[in-house]
């Protein structure tokens, strides 16, 4: 029987070098090198060319090109899959008594795989090539608001345009626009960069704030960003598309953290509702997480932070884009009529014997939401904790949205890992596993993968 | 049922039980997992049953395409083949007459129903499309069977 010398690891951690001891380190080093090979697999084989993974794109990271073979469904899913099944293991391992991921190794790997996507072409999705159009567009003299890409004469970058969105004006909030005009003075090859280098800053700020938050409220701080900073759909999907839902997200986080702060100063409540509601001038959807922060603080800072961050939004946003430029739901109203077949709402049409999404079902979620953010809001006004419950709400968006995209489940990952209440963090991961195991259909076909 | 409830509870590991004013409140801690596992259920099912129905759907797609380079004695790989109305066994399988790149030579389209057998399906009907034409009435032309309706070809 062999017994645990005492030895501890930088951070002063007893290192367990029993034989199991040794084997757990083994197999997260194992569950590690699979994540990484996973994320290099998918770079290298997504910069020979478009694939129904890979949309149409520049060939701005050319030299990545000749490494790898042509990434087909029928490798994407299967490294998805390895790559979530690795990540499991290793969140199981990481919440064991006997962890043996250490802070550095912890940062090292979340930075090494978030670099890898980072430097890799674009994957999963066009949107990144239509917020450059967006900044093309606000710095060329066109209304981003008003029009949608196909307004800009001779644009180099409308090719890789979705044809979906190439009349739609932008969804997002006029402080995303701000955030992105840069990419608009440069090439579009030095645009993408511009997005992507905004994303991935994003990212760590997320987790940065991940970490300070966790730490804050007591909980394994090397947990917590494991969770969030390996998920497969936040660095494949999130970051791989360079999505602006991580820049609200950081803005959340941020919005978290100095409201949990202590000492709760007047200031720092301010501050608080401010960063939540710059992340509503982002991305609309963060505005479910206001009502909880003042039904739950109950005082004059945080609204007031509030107000004057959206009154000073409103006021650069009006400048800028006139009155379209302010209304920040009509981008979430405009999308909350179209039907994704990634929806959750698609798949039970199916499942109650309906071809797809009808008007009358679209009123039934929407009503069905409304119910469950007034129950939310009433559990934190008797005391429930309002990070947990904002966790909830952004999760019953992201399920009840019938324009599901994957990297929506990843908005409640960072207030799961820092909630009291365990079960967000079951839900929100038993849906992204869900969604995974659904994303994998086209395997079990007869027809050809492509 | 209380009793039950608190043993349950009390059984759950640590890092899944209920924390701070939660514990308080088992009852309604009860419900709320009770109803969020249910919804969980019916998401896993509802997800299963599309990947079931997309399995069942691919099968048949298959055997379209089978069906098209039969008929037409044309083994082409890029052969599209999708329902003609969601939901309903009618096909439509497309492809070029003669070879090039997708959809740049005319094509020739046909209609699918019935069963998978053998492999194959019962082509119904079909037309031509010009080359560079998106499936629309208009562009219908040569059509024949069940293709030769006003709704579907009004062109004939």
């Amino acid at each position: 029987m062999s017994t645990a010398s005492a030895v501890a690891d930088s951070e002063g951690r007893p290192l367990d070098r029993t034989r199991s001891g040794r084997w757990v380190v083994a197999l997260a080093a194992l569950l590690s090198a699979v994540l990484v090979a996973g994320a290099v697999e998918i770079v290298l084989d997504a910069a020979v060319g478009h694939t129904p993974p890979v949309p149409n794109q520049p060939a701005f990271d050319s030299w990545l090109a000749g490494f790898g073979q042509s990434l087909s469904q029928s490798i994407f899913l299967p490294t998805l899959v390895v790559s979530a099944v690795a990540y499991g293991g290793l969140v199981v391992l990481a919440r064991s008594g006997r962890s043996p991921i250490s802070r550095r190794w912890a940062i090292g790997l979340i930075a090494v795989l978030q670099l890898i996507v980072f430097v890799g072409p674009v994957l999963l999705a066009t949107d990144l090539f239509t917020n450059v159009a967006y900044a093309h567009e606000a710095v060329h003299g066109v209304n981003p608001y008003v029009h949608g890409p196909s307004a800009l004469p001779g644009y180099a970058g409308y090719p890789y345009v979705s044809p979906d969105w190439i009349n739609w004006a932008t969804p997002y909030g006029p402080l995303f626009t701000l955030i992105t005009l840069p990419a608009g003075l440069v090439s579009l090859d030095g645009g993408i960069w511009i997005l992507k280098l905004e994303a991935l800053l994003a990212s760590a700020a997320t987790l940065a704030l991940t970490w300070r938050c966790a730490r804050q409220r007591s909980f394994d701080p090397v947990l917590a960003v494991l969770i969030v900073g390996l998920n497969p759909l936040y660095v494949l999907y999130a970051l791989g598309g360079s999505h602006n839902d991580l820049i609200m997200m950081a803005m959340m986080m941020a919005g978290v953290t100095l409201s949990i702060a202590t000492p709760a100063t007047a200031r720092r409540q301010a501050a608080g509702g401010a960063a939540v509601v710059a992340g509503v001038l982002v991305k609309a959807t963060l505005g479910v997480m206001v009502p909880f922060l003042i039904v739950s603080k109950r005082r004059l800072a945080p609204i007031v932070g509030a107000i004057a961050a959206l009154a000073v939004g409103l006021v650069i946003g009006y400048a800028l884009f006139g009155t379209a430029g302010i209304n920040l739901v009509a981008g979430l109203k405009r999308e909350g009529h179209l039907v994704s077949s990634y929806s959750f709402a698609a798949q039970l049409a199916h499942l109650f014997g309906k071809a797809g999404v009808y008007p009358i079902d679209h009123d039934l979620l929407t009503g069905g939401l409304v119910v469950v953010l007034l129950y939310l809001l009433w559990r934190t006004w008797r005391g429930y904790d309002w990070v947990t419950a904002s966790g909830w709400g952004l999760l019953a968006i992201a399920v009840s949205s019938t324009w599901l995209m994957p990297w929506y489940t990843i908005w409640p990952l960072p207030l799961a890992v820092i909630s009291r209440d365990r079960r967000l963090l079951v839900a929100t991961l038993a849906i992204q596993a869900i969604w995974i195991i659904h994303q994998t259909s086209p395997l079990y076909g007869a027809v050809p993968t492509p | 049922m209380s009793g039950f409830g608190s043993t349950f509870v009390e059984r759950l590991p640590a890092w899944l039980a209920p924390r701070d004013e939660d514990a308080r409140r088992r009852g309604l801690w009860r419900v709320e997992t009770v109803v969020l596992v249910l919804v969980g259920v019916v998401l896993a099912v509802a997800s299963f049953n599309d990947i079931f129905w997309s399995v069942d759907d691919n099968a048949r797609l298959a055997a379209d395409q089978t069906t098209w380079r039969h008929y037409t004695h044309r083994d082409y790989y890029n052969v599209s083949a999708a329902a003609l109305v969601l939901g309903q066994p009618v096909d439509l399988a497309c492809a070029n007459a003669s070879p090039g790149p997708p959809g740049e030579r005319t094509q020739i389209c046909l209609l699918l129903d019935g069963p998978v057998v053998h492999g194959l399906r019962t082509v119904i009907g079909g037309w031509r499309l010009p080359a560079r034409a998106g499936d629309f009435p208009d562009e219908r032309y040569d059509c024949f069977r069940a293709g030769a309706t006003q709704t579907l070809c009004p062109k004939g």
